[in-house]
């Protein structure tokens, strides 16, 4: 029944992809992967040796640090993730463990996941030194793959696990203590300077053992942590099913209650973008998947670079990372915050611009916000006094990616317009596939400039990341100029507008 | 003659090689009500749509009160109360900030709230006023439209399938705001296909096929079995 039904599904969504650019693009993004897991392998075996014993060491913590990624991503996103919202298919008999297998396909459709995966392939190839035998690292790479499958599977078990606990309040508050629990434990762990020696406990060295053995040709130890991870794959498998059908069928008393609640009528506002404002932040912290995107950008990367001390030239990533993460919570499709309202907002007597000034705004506020909140966290345990360079190329940052995530925002949600209700936990402004090329233009770009703007605190100058600040400003908001216009276009805002509100 | 409040000649709207809406000619007389019907697809909704200046018209004239709805869409638009067909709210506003957002960009003086409350009353809306949107049943959704379409007392009421899903409460209540919307002049407009509604309601009913007029006639020359017949006949 799954063989027939989940190809279909893909089909499905292979169809409604309307666009043959994006049908291009989806397709080179299928090719990136496989392409940059052979560079990976071959730059491990032609990289020099000197380094190797050290990634030797350090291999268990990588593969510790994907089975992380691999638990937390989905959780992050809400849950276990879905080719289709779980409304538009509700009329179709499908069986629970479609829902678990069309998870599992979705999953990789995250850069996050497709880089660290891209690192370990890199790892395991470079300690798998090349000259050892003809087989050696073929035999080391199939741990590896069994190794991601089963972490993975893993996380989309735990996932729709935890979807199924937080159907009701009890389960709710059980799931906040034990992510507050956790965070604490990360903080103490920090704190205490224990990080080495939970890491030289790490549940992975049997793996990268393997991988090793496997490098060796020697095939008893290889073949018994592999057939042990085959069985586990198997085992997370038949577990996922289950608990995606009982996650599925378990009646909910939070999506209701919470929309249900009355809410305090505030002061009107006096201007007309500022009662626009009023309407779009509050859709923003009433959307359940906003509210929890927007405290896991805030809280986690800034915790993670506490976690690391990073030094105050490299904190600009990190800002960096979390503007193109918070432009893709809603601001690749902007106008679907509207949904069916936007029909009955485009008919009322105000210049049209203002309904995308207010939603810029909006998403401005938000960038700017959880960067600023995620630099701040990072600084926590950050060496020292930040020089003038350092501080001018950690607000340039700030400033650059944001009018970058801007700008490329409003070109998308004009562009690639669609519906899309932001209600459930697990719903996203656009389909999965699209997500992760979205994910890709805006963190790529992102990044890179976070990597500029540390390079340049390194100068020693304040002048040369306010350079770099300008001119990428000034390059933003001719972006953003060039969406207003197009805004301006009567036939343009309706095609949105009949996008957004009715798919 | 009293000019037309809504005036559409020679109206065109496609979409791309789909032509919605072809060729047509419409005029609302101050203080009357026309039906839209016709079957799914027919362009009615389409028509509205161009009415309250959501979507710009291919080719033709639109005139709403005189005004020239592509030269001043504001101005137009600021004449109309619109009920656009499916959905039509913003899921995590409640009723009363969409009031209060209406109010605010129609520029309503303050004493607004009066009317407001009113109406949510009249619609038995008065309880869910504080509550978001996206918890709403669908008729409760319908009813809330032709509240934000009734607030400013428009000159022109355009209501898209205003009793879809409607209990007969606020069947009743959509009746009493047409009529007095009616007795205060105004054009109204209404697209439905529940036949013996828009008997109830208008004076005239146009019948659309293919986006192109294909009928029209006093609206209780459709009443009744032998109209229904008529209607039917008219559709195929």
């Amino acid at each position: 029944m799954n063989r027939a039904q989940l190809p279909e599904l893909v089909r499905l969504r292979w169809r409604m992809v309307r666009s043959e650019r994006v049908r291009l693009g989806l397709l080179l993004l299928a090719a990136l992967l496989p392409g940059l897991l052979c560079g990976a392998v071959i730059a491990g075996q032609l990289a020099p040796r000197g380094a190797s014993l050290d990634t030797t060491l350090l291999a268990p913590t990588a593969f510790l640090g994907f089975a992380v990624l691999a638990l937390v991503a989905p959780l992050a996103a809400g849950g276990g993730n879905e080719l289709f919202p779980p409304d538009q298919l509700v009329a179709f008999p499908l069986r629970p463990s479609t829902d678990f297998a069309a998870s599992l396909l979705v999953a990789p459709l995250n850069l996050a996941w497709m880089s660290q995966f891209v690192v370990l392939f890199g790892v395991t190839s470079f300690v798998t030194a090349p000259g050892r035998g003809d087989y050696g690292l073929g035999l080391a790479l199939v741990t590896t793959l069994v190794y991601v499958s089963v972490v993975t599977t893993a996380g989309q078990a735990v996932a729709w696990a935890v979807i199924g606990v937080r159907q009701r309040a009890r389960g709710r508050q059980a799931v906040w203590l034990l992510a507050a629990a956790i965070a604490v434990a990360a903080v103490a762990i920090v704190r205490y300077h224990a990080g080495r020696a939970v890491l030289d406990r790490s549940p992975t060295a049997p793996v990268v053992h393997a991988v090793l053995s496997g490098g060796n040709e020697q095939l008893g130890p290889w073949l018994s942590c592999t057939a042990t991870l085959a069985a586990l794959l198997v085992v997370f498998v038949r577990v996922g099913n289950r608990t995606c059908a009982w996650a599925l069928r378990r009646p909910g008393d939070g999506h209701r209650s919470h929309e249900s609640r009355p809410r305090q009528r505030r002061p009107d506002r006096k201007g007309e973008l500022a009662a626009l404002l009023q309407v779009d932040r509050a859709n923003v912290w009433r959307s359940a998947p906003l509210r929890r995107g927007l405290l896991v950008l805030t809280l986690v990367p800034g915790l993670v670079a506490a976690g690391a001390a990073l030094e105050w030239a490299s904190l600009a990533v990190v800002p960096a990372l979390v503007t193109a993460g918070a432009g893709l919570l809603f601001g690749v499709n902007m106008f679907c915050l509207d949904a069916g309202g936007a029909t009955w907002l485009a008919s009322l007597p105000c210049r049209p611009r203002l309904a995308i000034v207010s939603k810029i705004v909006v998403l401005g506020e938000t960038v700017v916000g959880s960067a600023l909140i995620a630099a701040i966290a990072g600084s926590l345990r950050t060496q020292g006094s930040p020089t003038a360079a350092d501080v001018a190329a950690l607000l340039g940052c700030v400033v650059s990616c944001t009018m970058f995530v801007l700008a490329t925002c409003a070109r998308l949600s004009l562009t690639r317009p669609g519906r899309a209700e932001l209600r459930g936990n697990r719903d996203t402004p656009a389909p999965p596939a699209a997500m992760a090329v979205y994910s890709i233009r805006l963190a790529t770009v992102t990044t890179l400039i976070g990597l500029v703007f540390g390079q340049a605190a390194r100068l020693d100058s304040w002048l040369v990341p306010a350079v770099f600040t300008t001119a990428i400003t000034v390059l933003g908001g001719l972006s953003l100029a060039r969406s207003l216009r197009r805004w301006d276009d009567p036939a343009s805002r309706a095609s949105v507008v009949a996008a957004v509100s009715s798919g | 003659m009293v000019p037309a409040q809504v005036e559409t000649i020679g109206l065109r709207v496609a979409f791309g090689p789909v032509v919605a809406v072809e060729q047509l000619d419409l005029a609302v007389q101050p203080g009357t009500a026309v039906a839209l019907v016709g079957r799914n697809g027919a362009g009615k909704s389409t028509t509205l749509r161009v009415l309250a200046g959501v979507l710009p018209p291919t080719a033709g004239e639109v005139r709403i009160a005189g005004i020239d709805v592509t030269r001043d869409p504001a101005a137009a638009k600021a004449q109309v109360g619109y009920c656009p067909d499916v959905g039509g709210l913003i899921p995590r506003a409640t009723p009363w900030e969409h009031l209060a957002l209406a109010a605010k960009l129609r520029g309503l003086r303050p004493g607004w709230q009066e009317r407001a409350t009113s109406l949510l009353d009249r619609f038995d809306l008065l309880g869910a006023a504080n509550r978001i949107t996206a918890g709403f049943s669908h008729g409760m959704g319908r009813r809330l439209s032709v509240v934000l379409a009734a607030l400013h007392s428009p000159t022109v009421l355009l209501l898209d399938e205003p009793f879809d899903g409607v209990d007969p409460l606020g069947v009743e209540a959509t009746l009493e705001v047409i009529a007095e919307a009616r007795a205060a002049g105004a054009a109204v407009v209404v697209s439905t296909h529940l036949l013996a509604l828009a008997v109830a309601c208008c004076d005239e009913a146009v019948v659309l096929r293919g986006g192109r007029v294909v009928g029209a006639a006093p609206a209780t020359q459709l009443a009744g079995p032998v109209g229904e017949q008529h209607y039917r006949s008219l559709l195929s």
